[in-house]
């Protein structure tokens, strides 16, 4: 077991790493959100999904979090009768991406939050860490 | 020095501190995935009444128990933690309330043994 001081940035660490594959996740889906099919009746972007595990670091005999799965939302497309529409069917409706932008926001404040959290919890570390060789120091 | 056990019984509260930072950070990292349990150490005063035992020796070719053996702290799940939809018992404010509390105790057990050290070496130096 590798010092618990060190255990707890490692297992940081990974919180940050996973937060921010959430954050890509989040930003993908915003960038898509109006990309429709390039052929007539095709089917537009569809929603990625992430979700997170535990799992134990064997190297360092520490609990960290990785992703999981990256999925797809398996959600019905929204349709808009737009005819003349490169990605229109024979009735002239075209399947839109199934982003919502207000849950994709929402998503990534919640990810946000997660982040600093990680982020306190590493600065907390390092200084408890400075705190212990301050003593050596014999300030 | 056995009788000052100031020493042994800061580095423990230390290791203790430690041990509950690190629980901490995994609880935080683990904030957002599914049936995670939220765990912590048990509180310091049960581990230190808990842990105290040691061998009997009885012939004296018997080893003598380590003076120095680090002491652990194990962990356990938190108990009264009302679960998420996902199954999490992780709350962000809860994590947070208790690593500002672990790092003023951290630094006041730094302080006090800092402190007896610079009493130590002033009384040495007569």
């Amino acid at each position: 077991m590798a010092d618990e001081l060190k255990a707890a940035i490692i297992s940081s660490a990974s919180g940050l790493r996973a937060q921010s594959t959430r954050i890509r996740i989040v930003s993908e889906n915003l960038a898509n959100a109006s990309a429709t099919a390039t052929v007539p009746g095709g089917d537009p972007y569809a929603r990625k999904t992430i979700s997170f595990a535990q799992e134990l670091d064997r190297a360092n005999g520490v609990n960290t979090v990785r992703v999981n799965s990256i999925g797809r939302d398996p959600a019905p497309y929204p349709a808009q009768h737009m005819p003349g529409h490169p990605a229109a069917d024979s009735k002239g409706y075209v399947k839109l991406a199934n982003v919502n932008p207000l849950v994709e926001l929402s998503d990534m404040r919640e990810a946000h939050r997660s982040y600093e959290a990680n982020l306190q919890m590493v600065r907390q570390a390092r200084e408890m860490i400075g705190d212990l060789i301050d003593l050596l120091k014999g300030k | 020095m056995d009788d000052l056990a100031l020493f042994s019984i800061g580095s423990d509260r230390n290791r203790w501190l430690a041990t509950r930072s690190a629980a901490l950070a995994d609880n935080i990292a683990n904030a957002d995935t599914p049936g995670f349990k939220a765990r912590d150490v048990p509180t310091f005063e049960a581990a230190l009444s808990s842990a105290n035992v040691a061998m009997l020796r009885t012939n004296g070719n018997h080893l003598a128990p380590t003076q120095f053996g680090a002491r652990t702290f194990d962990l356990v799940n938190r108990p009264g933690e009302v679960p998420k939809h996902s199954g999490n018992t992780v709350s962000l404010e809860t994590e947070l309330a208790n690593l500002g509390e672990t790092r003023s105790q951290h630094s006041l057990v730094s302080g006090i043994l800092g402190a007896f050290h610079r009493m130590l070496l002033s009384s040495s130096k007569g």
